[in-house]
């Protein structure tokens, strides 16, 4: 089953064509790696699939629906979740804080007033905070103040934070990003892991290319905005187009 | 040349509004319409209701002085509460004119009434709003309280803008002192009255409000109960031509004047007989027709405008604020006595008068 | 003798510092209520309200019609035929139905006033909430007249009450600190505690993410202008009897309110409390030791307070310039 489609969808500022008429398919369960040059549209085409950008033309579909129509927060409330390229944590607020402030979005979908009730009431919220956690190794850390965390401690917080919606389709921007080897490789297993617990579909846009050929089960290359290359990463690797594009550079 | 008018600036407003009049209008309509109104015979349309304003509405307006000079207008209305001792002694100007009286004349017809209601050798302390009104009251107070036997033990300023005086009343040694002096004006005034009687102050001490208005006591409402004050003029006075004038207002406008209100009648009316008796609005020559004029028709018994300080020497009332029950609508006090006006003044090279240098006609 | 003496000029001295100390902590306390709304809709809404004032204004009108009755004299309600307004209800039906009042005011505010702002540069919305502030105290002036009218305290805490150590001490600002702290304890209690709260201090931090996570902010936001302005119409209703009523005074507290925020830090119900107590003790110690500089005192104070902390005391970070 097709979790989202997008069809000819496209972004232009003023002059400019940041995304250029994208196909994309991606089945549930399967791990897509958006890749390419600086520039050629990677976050663009995010920012489209979670409606924090208008295309220009073109259609989204999530699980059949279309949602080029939707509200960002509408979109997460669909199921699709996003890790993001700077680290998105509330810093002043506890582990667990951050956690459930997220799992409250997915449990509550719109935002609910419940003035007088204490929000530990809300057992599901609460439950649902601590097995993220649990699932990125935080609990044990779930009072310290999210500041306070070590940089790898806090991407991985981050991706709790976008795992508490309980997403179908997980978009995450360069989640390793500034990681020593060993985080990396510790991030790399986390992924792994989450997408094999929670049966998660992940779009996933680096630059690492050995993490992406470990994460990744097809891999699409955008150049200039437009997809040049889709395939299994043994074939995108060999693509001359893609050598040529983006590869290229390093056999040349 | 401008300074912040908060002790009055119910009547520096008045003040404008009639300058406005004064300025715009025809000049004969003015005064007849003016004359009219003070008969009570005819409807007008252009009568401010001068017990509107509002002492709370702190402004910030060129002082007469400035205006005066600037403009060669004659200025004897709205001036009228400036109470301030400088006004018509060091900042004295030749087209201005005052007709009420300063904290000078104040602290003399307070003091013998308020000495005999609370006896002989009492210490007492003051509070002052910090600016030229304020600190005149507060040493006039001093001078004419420690003349009479009385001893002050401290006077402290508070500055302007503020209107909690709560801290300032905590300070106040109510073991010590007999009497506590507020010279605060208008809405501050309301306010440290208010405050001192929620403060139980007056359990210990006798306060004593030197300078009241109607609006002011409005505001204080039972925390005037029998304080002593000194006020414009008040509807109460019983003689022929304030109760001519409380009558016209009131038909006029459906309630009881205001001292504001009538000083600011009496006085452009006095502008209006100077003219007449001048024949001519020129100003030196007007000027002329009021300096030592010798007039008994506003009220407060027979009045000089005196030449030498452009200060009108009348009768001041000492009044006494009403329990709140006793209040009703424009009825605030009670006018504990008219002192008359050889019982209080001085001359014209004493005082602040002696300060005064009037300057040129023309 | 001489440690008698000696004990005496302490227990002087002692009764003093209390004094001064109480008397800050009352001078504080409506500028806390009025600054903390100030500050979580300037930290959360990043949205300058200069009519923050107004809403104590309306607070404190509420406050005087529902506890008492007035006769007006002057404005139009008179003009009209009003002899006598309000419902005499007593203070403590003003003091629950008033932030009621207040509150919608606020949400009505928000909906119409602040929300079609929200993405307008900070000058504008300067210009708009000072001129608005200024319309309805333009309103209130037209409708009850320039005057003053006295908020009369309530009978059972009028006058003194006897403290040990202080002595006479005026009873209602016992009530109005007690009062305070109860709502302040609240308001935290709603920030920390609550999925709102939690939201809300999120929100304060990152919008836009909280936004990306699902949660949509328009309702806690106006949620957050709705309680902001209740506060202020509490303050309204408990600060009323302590000074007379007029049209001015809603511009007369907003300005050190204002300064209650920048000491305290944008955005910090704690902050908010510590700068209103700071403020008032400042104010109190200025006034006992050099009472003229009391009212450039808190300015001063502000002044150092910025630039040792452009954040604030307990602010996170500093108002954008």
């Amino acid at each position: 089953m097709v979790l989202l489609e997008t069809r000819g969808l496209t972004k232009s500022f003023g002059g400019l064509v940041a995304v250029d008429g994208v196909d994309l398919a991606i089945e549930e369960g399967e791990s897509i790696s958006v890749i390419g040059p600086n520039g050629a549209g990677k976050s663009t085409l995010i920012n489209l699939v979670t409606r924090m950008l208008d295309p220009t033309a073109g259609e989204i579909e999530f699980k059949g629906e279309s949602i080029t129509g939707y509200e960002p927060h509408e979109v997460v409330q669909k199921g699709v979740s996003r890790s993001f390229q700077t680290a998105s944590i509330f810093p002043e607020l506890s582990v667990e804080e951050n956690a459930q402030i997220a799992s409250l979005a997915a449990e509550h979908g719109s935002f609910r007033l419940n003035f007088l009730r204490h929000r530990d009431n809300y057992g599901e919220v609460e439950a649902s905070a601590r097995e993220i956690l649990d699932a990125v190794d935080l609990l044990g850390q779930r009072n310290v103040t999210a500041e306070d965390l070590p940089y790898g401690d806090k991407r991985r917080l981050e991706l709790a934070i976008a795992l508490a919606s309980e997403p179908d389709l997980l978009l995450m921007d360069e989640p390793t990003a500034g990681m020593s080897p060993e985080e990396t490789a510790a991030t790399v297993r986390l992924i792994e892991r989450v997408k094999e617990e929670l049966g998660l579909t992940i779009l996933l846009v680096e630059h690492d290319m050995e993490v992406v050929f470990n994460v990744a089960d097809r891999i699409v290359v955008l150049h200039r905005g437009a997809v040049i290359a889709e395939g299994a990463p043994e074939e995108v690797q060999g693509d001359p187009e893609v050598q040529e594009a983006y590869l290229g550079g390093v056999e040349a | 040349m401008r300074e912040t008018v908060d002790d009055d600036t119910e009547s520096f407003t008045d003040a404008r509004a009639e300058l406005q009049i004064h300025r715009n209008s025809d000049p004969v309509n003015l005064r007849l319409r003016l004359r009219y109104d003070y008969a009570g015979t005819r409807q007008t349309d252009s009568g401010a209701d001068t017990s509107d304003f509002d002492p709370a509405d702190r402004t910030t307006v060129s002082t007469e002085a400035d205006f005066v000079v600037n403009d060669r207008v004659v200025f004897i209305g709205g001036i009228g509460l400036t109470h301030a001792d400088d006004t018509n002694g060091s900042d004295c100007v030749r087209y201005s004119f005052r007709e009420v009286f300063n904290t000078t004349m104040s602290a003399q017809a307070l003091a013998p009434v308020v000495t005999d209601e609370y006896g002989d050798d009492l210490s007492f302390y003051q509070l002052y709003a910090d600016y030229n009104w304020g600190q005149s009251q507060q040493e006039s107070m001093n001078t004419y309280f420690t003349e009479a036997g009385w001893s002050q033990i401290d006077s402290v300023a508070t500055p302007l803008g503020t209107s909690d005086f709560s801290s300032f009343l905590s300070q106040v040694p109510r073991d010590e002192a007999d009497v506590l002096f507020l010279n605060h004006y208008g809405l501050d005034g309301a306010n440290s009255l208010s405050q001192a009687i929620d403060r139980g102050l007056n359990e210990d001490v006798e306060i004593v409000m030197p300078l009241y208005n109607r609006p002011m006591a409005q505001a204080a409402s039972g925390a005037i109960d029998g304080v002593f004050g000194t006020a414009a003029w008040d509807s109460q006075i019983d003689n022929e031509p304030s109760n001519q004038f409380t009558q016209a207002f009131q038909d006029e406008y459906d309630r009881i004047p205001s001292g504001v209100a009538q000083l600011a009648y009496a006085q452009t009316l006095q502008y209006a007989a100077a003219v007449e008796r001048a024949g001519t609005f020129y100003p030196p020559e007007v000027i002329r027709q009021l300096e030592d004029y010798e007039y008994d028709n506003i009220g407060m018994g027979p009045e000089t405008m005196r030449a030498c300080d452009h200060q009108a020497h009348r009768a001041v009332p000492v009044v006494r604020g009403l329990p709140e029950d006793e209040q009703e609508q424009g009825q605030f006090f009670e006018i504990v006595e008219l002192t008359p006006r050889d019982e209080i003044g001085y001359g014209c090279d004493e005082g602040p008068a002696a300060e005064c240098d009037l300057g040129p006609y023309e | 003798m001489f440690l008698v003496a000696d004990g005496v000029v302490l227990v002087v001295a002692l009764d003093r510092v209390i004094t001064i100390l109480l008397n800050g902590l009352q001078q504080g306390a409506i500028y806390v209520l009025v600054a903390i709304g100030l500050s979580i809709i300037l930290g959360t809404l990043k949205f300058v309200n200069f009519a923050h004032g107004a809403l104590y204004l309306i607070g404190t009108y509420a406050g005087l019609l529902v506890t008492l009755q007035i006769q007006p004299t002057g404005g139009r309600l008179a003009d009209w035929g009003y002899a006598t307004l309000g419902l005499g209800w007593g203070f403590l039906a003003a003091l629950v139905i008033v932030p009621v009042v207040v509150f919608v005011v606020g949400l009505l505010m928000e909906r119409f006033v602040a929300r079609p702002f929200y993405d307008r540069p900070d000058t504008d919305q300067i210009l708009l909430t000072f001129g608005l502030a200024i319309v309805v105290q333009e309103v209130f002036k037209i409708l009850f007249g320039g005057q003053s009218y006295n908020f009369a305290r309530p009978a059972w805490a009028s006058g003194p009450v006897h403290l040990p150590v202080v002595g006479a001490f005026p009873e209602w600002r016992l009530y109005v600190i007690g009062i305070t702290a109860v709502v302040v304890v609240l308001v935290y209690a709603l920030i920390e505690y609550t999925d709102f709260g939690l939201v809300v201090r999120a929100g304060t931090r990152d919008a836009e993410m909280v936004q990306l996570l699902g949660i949509k902010l328009s309702r806690p936001y106006l949620m957050v202008f709705g309680v902001g302005a209740a506060l202020a119409g509490v303050a309204g209703v408990v600060g009323g009897p302590l000074y007379a009523v007029n049209p001015n005074i809603g511009t007369e507290v907003l300005v050190p309110s204002f300064l209650v925020v920048v000491i305290g830090g944008v955005g910090s119900i704690t902050g908010a409390v510590l700068g209103g107590i700071l403020i008032g003790e400042t104010l109190a110690i200025l006034v006992a030791v050099a009472p003229q500089w009391s009212q450039v005192g808190i300015y001063l104070l502000a002044a150092i307070v910025l630039l040792a902390r452009p954040q604030g005391l307990l602010g996170t970070e500093e108002v954008a310039p």
